[in-house]
């Protein structure tokens, strides 16, 4: 927290320093309005009614014309948009495949693969996490359910718990990363950005980031001998374990390869989606009335609330849009006595400080309508940040000692132990983490290589 | 608990279902639409429209019950450490506020309607669907979501004003991370026990 602080100061510190010798601009009133902000959240008031309500108030402050006459429609807007449909529509998917039971086989299946690699099962949680999370979008319940399959396996064996909570964790922030995730949709929404564009240039960060986590895992399996080496599997298990990865990877091909190959929408795939797991859960004999209403009751309580949000954050930029101040925002950044990476710095430190205690969509709405201008002004492309500004989220998610992930899966260790555990177990895979991030910045390649060559 | 309340909360949970439901229709058109513009050569020509309009219904008609279910965001680290007896005002002033909020949208987006009325605004697809027709629905889910937030605030008031914090703190206080995963397991469980 104390880090947080210093940061927000930082920031406010630049702010003014960049303003001494600036163009003329209402610094008071951003200052006065950045304090507001904090003492909102120091609060505890509804992020959302923050928003609209700091929307309003400057609103009637500073503007001479009757904004709020045109408020409806700023609201209606995003909440018709064809391209925030896919919000629901994965969520849904997510709450059907849930309920259908397709995490334990997949973790099966997959450990009949990677279990006698040096590292055994904690190979299996990463990979199945970040299948897992391929599909489903939410860190929190992918953490929640594989960790709910996975945590039995180890029970009475010599694995290190640290190591395997830290890799469940680790694995649970491949989720938003892998597409289709769904801050890339909120990103693309806000940003007005091609949200296919930005699932082909995750490809590379996601590979790399899974990379780096199974070398985190072989190193950690090199280091402590054979211990953590399952048994070897034979072809024929193998074979067999992949009818039990076919329901998976048919909905990742039907969803991802429909967008890949510009046969439809990030949106109309999230229908085919939900579609295509409906028909597997019926094909197990699990879809029933039952079923569907409980995933659709839970799909619609998630959109809602991050559909209120994202009301209050289109009050507050329709307002802070008329009166200029992203623009004024941007042009008084790109002023700073400092180059633009400085300023790349800056704002992966103050998200990766704001990540340990938001929850990752209401940051990326709250924050982006006055970052992005700052970042696209500065030059730099706006489906590379949408990567960046994904990876430092998820690193935030598995954060000690704020992150979300971290206490979903403390509180369903079979074994109790101290919550230390899980922080020492999830700190190197942060820091390979960070790591891409780092290389991402290098080399914005990675990212932009696909979407440059691929992309439509 | 307060008679009206009990009422909302019902009116929410039935919304909120409605909601879902939405959701599913609009994934069961899109794909119908996405299918038969590949193999059968035709499509609605209005599915973006249309899918944008169960969009604004389903959102509008969650919020009411996303707020019995103490889901809507809030930043709780710094109020969850601070003792009870001042937590529950924040508590009360943050649903003072949300209340304004809700209050603010749901005005709006009954100008938006009348607006729409008065100069019979259509949309652009082959329909032609009179836009004062799906706001008004979004409309709806707005006002019942200021209802709502109007019943809960003078329920917590009474509640304040006779020193009841604890009742306060479980009608606002966010869902826990405990709260969370115990659902998220109910959901992956209730199916492992149909299978067995």
């Amino acid at each position: 927290m104390i880090a947080v602080l210093f940061l927000v100061a930082l920031l406010v510190v630049a702010l003014v320093f960049a303003a001494v010798g600036g163009p003329q601009l209402p610094i008071a009133a951003i200052v006065a309005l950045c304090l507001l902000f904090a003492a909102f959240f120091c609060a505890g008031i509804y992020i959302a009614a923050a928003l609209g309500i700091l929307g309003l108030l400057v609103g009637f402050t500073f503007s001479d014309r009757p904004f709020w006459l045109f408020l409806g429609g700023a609201v209606w807007g995003p909440s018709s948009n064809f391209v925030f449909v896919a919000v629901p529509l994965f969520l849904l998917m997510g709450e059907i495949l849930l309920r259908a039971g397709l995490s334990e086989r997949l973790y099966r299946a997959l450990n009949a693969w990677l279990g006698p690699l040096p590292g055994g099962l904690l190979h299996t949680n990463v990979v199945s996490c970040g299948i897992f999370s391929a599909i489903s979008g939410s860190s929190v319940a992918t953490a929640a359910t594989m960790g709910s399959v996975a945590l039995p396996y180890f029970a009475n064996t010599r694995y290190d718990p640290k190591v395997v909570l830290g890799s469940l964790a680790a694995g649970g922030a491949l989720g938003n990363l892998i597409p289709p995730g769904i801050t890339f949709i909120v990103y693309g929404l806000l940003t007005e950005t091609s949200v296919g564009k930005l699932y082909v240039a995750a490809v590379g960060p996601s590979i790399l980031v899974m990379v780096l986590f199974l070398g985190v895992i072989v190193w950690h399996g090199m280091r402590t001998g054979a211990v953590d080496r399952g048994p070897p599997t034979s072809l024929g298990a193998k074979l067999k374990a992949l009818v039990d990865l076919v329901p998976t990877a048919v909905l990742i091909l039907v969803v991802l390869g429909s967008i890949y190959s510009g046969l439809a929408t990030p949106t109309e795939a999230a229908a085919l989606g939900v579609v295509g797991s409906a028909v597997f859960a019926a094909l197990d004999g699990k879809l029933g009335f039952a079923l569907l209403n409980k995933s659709a009751e839970a799909t619609a309580r998630s959109t809602a609330f991050i559909g209120l949000i994202i009301f209050g954050a289109y009050i507050l930029n329709f307002v802070l849009t008329t009166l200029q101040v992203p623009q004024a925002m941007a042009q008084l950044v790109s002023k700073l006595p400092l180059p633009a990476w400085g300023v790349m710095a800056l704002i992966i430190f103050f998200y990766l400080a704001l990540g340990t205690f938001m929850e990752g969509f209401s940051m990326v709405i709250t924050t982006i309508p006055v970052v992005f201008p700052i970042v696209k002004g500065l030059g730099y492309d706006p489906i590379w940040f949408g990567v960046i500004v994904t990876m430092v989220i998820e690193i935030a998610m598995i954060s000690p000692p704020d992150g979300t992930v971290l206490y979903v899966l403390h509180g369903m260790r079979p074994k109790p132990g101290p919550i230390s555990d899980i922080f020492v177990g999830v700190i190197p895979f942060m820091l390979v983490y960070m790591a891409a991030v780092y290389i991402v910045l290098l080399v914005p390649d990675i990212a932009l290589w696909l979407p440059r060559n691929f992309g439509r | 608990m307060l008679r009206a309340r009990r009422v909302g909360e019902r009116i929410a949970t039935w919304m909120n279902r409605v909601a879902g439901w939405v959701y599913i229709a609009a994934s069961v058109f899109i794909t119908f639409d996405v299918l038969a513009r590949q193999f059968l050569g035709f499509s609605s020509k209005s599915t973006v429209e249309m899918t944008g309009y169960m969009l604004a219904v389903g959102i509008s008609w969650g919020l009411a019950y996303a707020l019995v279910e103490r889901i809507h965001v809030r930043i709780d680290v710094l109020i969850n450490r601070l003792p009870l007896e001042l937590r529950q005002y924040l508590h009360g002033i943050s649903l003072l506020l949300l209340t304004v909020f809700a209050g603010f949208l749901a005005w709006a987006s009954i100008m938006l309607v009348r607006e729409s009325i008065e100069f019979h605004a259509t949309d652009l697809s082959p329909l032609s669907v009179p836009l004062a027709a799906p706001q008004g629905l979004w409309a709806l889910g707005l006002c019942v979501f200021f209802g709502l937030c109007l019943v809960t605030l003078v329920e917590v008031g009474l509640l304040l004003v006779k020193g009841d914090a604890a009742a306060v703190d479980r009608m606002l206080g966010q869902r826990t991370f405990e709260e969370e995963t115990e659902e998220t397991l109910e959901a992956v469980a209730s199916v492992r026990g149909s299978r067995e």
